[in-house]
């Protein structure tokens, strides 16, 4: 199984992926991508992967780009899902969040509101959302159960 | 049923129980006010009745209840009443109404007077007659009672007559007649909504953010009912409350409590909702009772409307209402110019009836004439408040524009005539409110002293509505109109009629009335006339347009309602995207929502339509996720990659070259290009300049060149910003600014008015938090001095606004990059990443888990140990790791914590900024900015404020970091050290996770220092320090970038290479030099630039040589500039731009152009409005920036005219802004 996580906080993603390597055998290949530009354009030119894990909060554009990193997308995941959609993209997307609320104000809305909304308008490609706490352990369960759902 | 007959007055008056009850009230005075809250909420209405009456007369105790201060010799005396009826909060709307009316009907003869004199106040209003006006509420204050309604007018008046300053006078005059709190907050709402400047939206944010903060619903209620408006109204159709409201009221004068009980009956009668059993037919049972001693227009309308149409008298009406039902009858037959002159002739009579207003603006678009050719400068406030707006709305000029003026005229305008008219005439023009219509239709008809035969619309049933039409006809008011409308309705127009009538209105009636019977005879008829319209305004851009839009608009808007009753999506569609494209403001009666729900439930694919994608953008141009996917579809269907491929595709679809350039010029932006994955975000400016450069050729707007050097240079500028990532705490503050610009700018020009004025004002901000609960306090008196100036509290509220959005605004402040880039994971992860990575954190199974028991590496270790004796040691281990782990964690989260801005929902974080909402210290910056009245500069220097706040806040965090978190980790190691040898753990183990602990402790300080980084200020404008000559080869670039013609130019460039100044002052010295440079090529009057000369001179001279230059050429200023820099001996910076001038120009001219700008310089150099100006002020804007934005102790700058040369000298002192070279 081959699976794209694209996340922008380094220590996360050694996280999720040394669980991955460990503990799914299941799981042959990882590549990972840093922002919302370099991930959908890993998934718009590879279409490779079994499996794709998403942070939802992150920046537009990877971290060379300078000054134009300050564009952080609170919905960047959820923007990378509807263009999926749009460009009618067929893949397993699993949301791995650190958040229990997203947004402010008028557009702050919960993970558990947002998952149901995910579920609604991407039922084909979402899979569910996994909360993600590097004081937790049972993410690690949760993802697992999720991956391999989808086998 | 009549109310009188309902109310019988009881046979048996002295009944047991009336005896009971009045012994009760004679024999225990000290329980008066129990007694007359049992008769207010538990008796029937005959006992009230017959009570009340009593009272009133004096047979019974309770007067001072009831009726004291109702009527009131002073505005001191409002809502000063000693004994008060405590009110029952679960008490029925129907008991306090009931009440009110009962109170209202003891005053009969005060209320008829009350009405004669507002009708002469309110006339004499509309005519710019002030004097008359005052004096008419003088005679209602003497003769009828003092009131709040006549507070609100006198402020009105006092703003109209005598400005601003009028008005904030008048408020420090009326706070010296009352001390009660409740009052003196009104009349400062009323005060500031009299403001003409100030706008609807503005007042509703000023007032919204009281209601906000304010906890009791008493008085949240009571403010939106008084306050309010336009579209707000709506709130008022729901209801709620209203027994609040008037309750409050009954409290106040008779005036107050008469105009609100006759507002809530037209609510309830226009809602045709009832409210706790009290109906419609309640109010009609009342109203009629009180018809009888008061003749007041509104009462009757609320009898017409109720379903007393055959009630309507035979003869409704006098002879001067007479002319203005001639006059309409006039309109229709389309006999304009003595439809004006009847109206004209009596306007002193009907100038309070808002159709009046409405049907000269009419008459005047079908004559083609303006307003002034009708009306003079006495009407100076009707006509810019009033007939200008309306005219404008009418003919679709600046429609959205007009719209907030008339929005602005019923805020200011406020309790009295017009307000329900204007209402609804704003809301017929625009479609996409969500409100209940025919409430807003129905207040409007009980609002005008007329019986139009529009309002038929008012009725719901079409028996009803030609019932009302025949009534009207009956009694000889506008019969041709009667007749028309009554056609409209039966689809069957008299022939003689039509041929009385003009072309274009006979025509659209037809078509519209048909429609109603035969939909597809209708879409024809109108498809025809919009049609006749397109051609008619493609032949003439002149004359006629005006009336062309007025019907274009009509027709359209009837037309587009036709296509969407019968789903025609596309040619909806296209009706909508065509009308805008030809002019905006005709799509604003076209209902935007119902096509988007239709275009979305469509099944039709509208990947190929470009409209939808126009349409998608109008329909919410924040929505850049929903324009981005019309737009991507659009393009995709083509096989075009990015919009800018659209240029070369334009020529295959030559019908749609309007939307290709509406999309790549308002479209096409920032938030769209970004969600391009393909388009880098550098090459963006790159990409945008490409379509710009496109638009320009097509059409040479300035405003496509100036969007090209904007972007030039900005992109220049970003290459001398300073990046230093690691510092994460950042406010976007110019987007601030620019989003709330009017709000600001409005607050400010407010606090510059009130300089120089002595007026004093309650600080009411001190006395909200203090009275929370107002029904408990309603006649709490404020005891403090009134010390505070209004121009203080002006100040006060602009800088608590932009502190708020400072700290909190969603997209650009504070607590957003806290959370983006701070709290987002990875301070947390930052923190715990030793811990982690040495496995000394054990982890929870779940969130809810007390306990950290997983540690997966220390499980496995102790796995190969299997013989270890006693196995207990490892369950201690694993209680040891987890305490340890606990204690780590909550630190984590405790600091997680600090980093956040404080307040009640974050009483631990430490961006606190409390001192600064302290009056002591708003008082000292208060003084401090006293002076600056310079827009730009004064929010720079409270962003400057609020930095050095968060400077202080910043290090503290560092520090807190450094000592605090350092030690507690280092401590927590210890201990785990500490317990971990105690343990009786095989030596391996133990002696591993002792290891561990001495390389955590190691890295500590490196994960620590890297979080330290974060908490430094990265303010949104700092730039790196800089060499003069590079900004002004910066500047030569980006101009010859812009104009490829500007590399021809001729120039000498002498700039001295050492002057290296600082960052901040980079913008601003940028700005003069360009100014200057420019300045040089476009007012040089040579058209072939390889003939013009441009010199460039700049140098840095020391003191004692600028000085002797000075002695020398300038001599005039010499004083002067030595008094200015004191003992300061620092060097001065010597631009000189010259040019040379063409043989056609006048150096007189020159001169004297250069004279009046240099006397403008004190004049306006105060005004932002005239510094955001272009053309012809680029010396004032050297001027503003020279004196309030480079900190600089002396500069000055001379202009002259030399051998034909222009030459412009500008000399700033450099003591504040050279900078120190880093080695």
């Amino acid at each position: 199984m081959k699976i794209l996580l694209i996340e922008d906080d380094d220590i996360k993603a050694a996280d999720i992926i040394n669980f991955l390597e460990k503990e799914i055998d299941e799981v042959s290949e990882i590549s990972r991508k840093n922002s919302w530009q370099s991930g959908l354009l890993e998934i718009l030119d590879n279409l490779i992967y079994d499996f794709i894990l998403l942070d939802m909060s992150m920046p537009r554009y990877d971290a060379e780009f300078g000054v134009t990193n300050e564009e952080f997308e609170p919905f960047a995941g959820l923007e990378l899902l509807k263009e999926m959609k749009r460009k009618k993209i067929s893949k397993s997307v699993c949301v791995i969040t650190a958040f229990d609320v997203f947004g402010k104000d008028e557009s702050k809305i919960t993970a558990e509101e947002l998952n149901i909304k995910l579920e609604q308008e991407f039922s084909g490609n979402y899979k569910g959302m996994v909360y993600f706490s590097r004081s937790l352990i049972n993410w690690k369960d949760d993802l697992k159960t999720i991956i391999l759902k989808e086998q | 049923m009549s109310n009188k007959k309902r109310h019988k007055p009881r046979k048996k008056k002295s009944t047991a129980k009336y005896s009971l009850f009045r012994r009760e009230l004679f024999q225990n005075p000290k329980q008066l006010s129990n007694k007359l809250y049992s008769l207010k909420y538990e008796c029937s209405y005959g006992m009230r009745e017959h009570f009340i009456d009593k009272i009133h007369n004096g047979n019974a105790p309770g007067y001072s209840y009831i009726f004291a201060n109702l009527v009131s010799d002073s505005l001191h005396d409002i809502n000063k009443r000693k004994n008060v009826i405590l009110f029952n909060p679960n008490c029925r709307f129907r008991n306090e109404m009931e009440w009110a009316y009962l109170i209202i009907k003891k005053f009969e003869k005060k209320i008829q007077t009350f009405i004669a004199l507002k009708e002469k106040y309110e006339k004499s209003l509309v005519l710019g007659n002030i004097t008359e006006a005052q004096s008419a509420i003088s005679e209602i204050n003497e003769s009828v009672s003092f009131s709040v309604w006549g507070c609100e007018q006198e402020l009105l008046l006092g703003e109209i007559d005598g400005g601003f300053v009028g008005n904030k006078k008048l408020l420090s005059k009326t706070a010296e007649k009352t001390n009660n709190y409740l009052m003196l907050l009104l009349i400062d709402f009323y005060s500031y909504k009299a403001e003409i400047d100030s706008s609807h939206s503005n007042f509703n944010h000023h007032l919204n953010n009281f209601i906000e903060k304010s906890h009791d619903d008493f008085l949240t209620n009571y403010l939106n009912f008084k306050l309010k408006s336009f579209y707000d109204f709506e709130g008022f159709a729901k209801l709620e409350g209203l027994h609040k409201v008037i309750c409050i009221e009954s409290l106040m004068s008779i005036i107050d409590l008469y105009e609100t009980y006759i507002k809530i009956c037209m609510i309830i009668v226009s809602s045709q909702k009832s409210v706790d059993n009290f109906s419609v037919s309640n109010i009609l049972n009342q109203t009629a009772n009180l018809a009888s001693g008061i003749n007041d227009y509104r009462i009757n309308k609320i009898q017409l409307l109720s379903g007393n149409i055959k009630s309507l008298p035979s003869k409704s009406c006098g002879k001067i209402e007479a002319g203005l039902y001639i006059a309409l009858d006039y309109y229709t037959l389309g006999n304009y110019e003595a439809c004006i002159n009847e109206i004209k002739d009596n306007f002193h009579q009907v100038c309070n009836i808002f159709e009046s207003i409405e049907l000269i603006s009419k008459c005047l678009v079908h004559l083609n004439k303006n307003i002034e050719d009708y009306f003079d400068e006495n009407y100076g406030f009707l006509i810019k408040n009033l007939l200008q707006p309306i005219y404008n709305i009418l003919i679709c000029e600046d429609k959205e524009k007009s719209l907030k003026i008339v929005m602005n005229t019923i805020k200011t305008m406020g309790n009295s005539l017009f307000r329900d008219c204007l209402s609804w005439f704003c809301l017929r023009h625009v479609a996409d409110y969500n409100a209940d219509k025919l409430y807003f239709k129905r207040m409007a008809f009980l609002n005008s002293r007329i019986k139009n035969p529009l309002s038929l619309f008012c009725y719901s049933e079409r028996k009803e509505q030609l019932q009302y039409l025949e009534k009207i006809e009956s009694i000889g008011l506008c019969t041709k109109t009667c007749e028309l409308f009554k056609s409209y309705l039966n689809n069957s127009f008299d022939k003689k009629l039509l041929s009385e009538m003009p072309k274009l209105r006979k025509d659209f009636y037809q078509a519209k009335s048909i429609s109603d019977y035969d939909l597809t005879t209708g879409l024809e008829r109108l498809e025809y006339l919009i049609e006749g319209s397109l051609s008619l305004t493609k032949l003439d851009h002149s004359k006629d347009n005006k009336l062309l839009f007025f019907y274009y608009e009509r027709v359209a808007s009837c037309l587009y309602e036709l296509y969407l009753r019968s789903e025609k999506i596309e040619k909806a569609l296209s009706l909508f995207i065509d009308s805008y494209l030809m002019n905006n403001s005709l799509v604003l009666r076209m209902n935007k929502n119902k096509l988007k729900e239709q275009i979305d439930k469509s099944r039709t694919n509208f990947e190929s339509n470009i409209q939808v994608v126009v349409f998608d953008y109008l329909f919410d141009s924040s929505n850049h996720s929903q324009t981005y996917i019309s737009l991507a579809n659009y393009l995709d269907f083509n096989n075009l990659s990015l919009p800018s491929d659209l240029i070369s595709f334009s020529g295959n679809v030559p019908d749609h070259v309007k939307e290709i350039n509406f999309i790549l010029h308002k479209i096409y932006t920032k938030e769209i290009m970004k969600r391009f994955v393909r388009l880098n975000p550098n090459d963006r400016s790159k990409e945008r300049i490409y379509v710009l450069e496109y638009l320009i050729k097509n059409k040479n707007e300035k405003t496509y060149i100036d969007e090209i050097n904007e972007i030039i240079k900005e992109d220049n500028i970003k290459e001398k910003i300073k990046l230093v990532d690691e510092k994460k705490i950042f406010v976007d503050t110019k987007s601030i600014l620019s989003e709330f610009d009017e709000v600001f700018s409005e607050k400010f020009i407010r606090y510059k008015k009130l300089k120089g004025l002595d007026l004093d004002f309650y600080d009411l901000e001190k006395h909200h938090s203090k009275i929370n609960v107002i029904s408990e306090k309603i006649s709490e008196e404020l005891n403090d001095d009134r010390g505070k100036k209004q121009r203080y509290i002006a100040f006060k509220e602009l800088f608590l606004d932009y502190l708020n959005e400072f700290l909190y605004n969603p997209k650009y402040g504070l607590d957003k990059f806290l959370s983006s880039r701070i709290r987002h994971g990875i301070l947390e992860n930052n923190l715990s990443k030793s811990f982690k990575d040495y496995n000394l954190l054990s982890f929870k199974f779940k969130k809810d888990d007390i306990d950290y028991n997983i540690n997966e590496y220390w499980d496995m270790l102790i796995q190969q140990f299997p013989y270890y004796e006693n196995q207990i040691h490892y369950l201690e281990l694993k209680l040891v790791l987890s305490n340890f782990s606990k204690k780590i964690i909550d630190k984590i989260i405790e600091a997680y914590n600090w980093v956040r801005i404080n307040d009640e929902k974050h009483p631990t974080g430490m961006f606190d900024y409390k001192v600064l909402y302290s009056d002591t210290y708003l008082t000292s910056i208060y003084g401090l900015l006293q002076k600056n009245n310079n827009f730009t500069s004064f929010f720079n220097e409270l962003e400057k404020l609020v930095w050095a706040q968060t400077e202080t806040i910043v290090e503290s965090i560092r520090d807190r970091i450094d000592s605090e978190l350092y030690d507690y980790f280092l401590n927590s190691l210890n201990e785990l050290k500490t317990n971990v040898t105690s343990l009786k753990i095989h030596d391996t183990v133990s002696k591993e996770i002792i290891s561990k602990i001495k390389l955590c402790k190691t890295m500590l300080k490196t994960d620590l220092q890297t979080t330290i980084k974060w908490f430094y200020v990265r303010k949104s404008e700092e730039y790196q320090d800089f060499y003069f000559d590079e900004l002004v080869r910066t500047c030569l670039e980006i101009n010859s970038k812009v104009n490829n013609t500007y590399e021809s130019l001729d120039i000498n460039f002498h700039v001295e290479r050492n002057i290296y100044l600082t960052g901040d002052s980079f913008y601003y010295l940028y700005d003069t030099v360009n100014i200057l440079y420019t300045n040089a090529i476009q007012h040089s009057g040579i058209k072939n630039y390889n003939q013009l000369n441009i010199s460039i001179h700049a140098k840095s001279m020391g003191y004692s040589d600028f000085m002797e230059y000075l002695d020398t050429d300038l001599s005039e200023y010499s004083q002067l500039w030595a008094d200015k820099i004191g003992e300061d001996k620092s060097p001065t910076l010597c631009l000189k731009i010259s040019n040379d001038l063409g043989n056609d120009l006048n150096p007189l001219v020159i001169q004297k152009k250069v004279e009046n700008a240099i006397q403008m310089f004190n004049k306006y150099d105060e005004s932002k409005e005239y510094v955001s100006k272009e053309g012809g002020t680029g010396l004032i804007k050297i001027n503003t920036i020279l004196k309030f934005n480079i900190p600089t102790p002396a500069y000055l700058h001379v202009y002259y005219i030399k051998n034909n040369r222009f030459n412009a000298e500008v000399f700033i002192n450099l003591k504040n802004i050279l900078a120190t070279k880093e080695n």
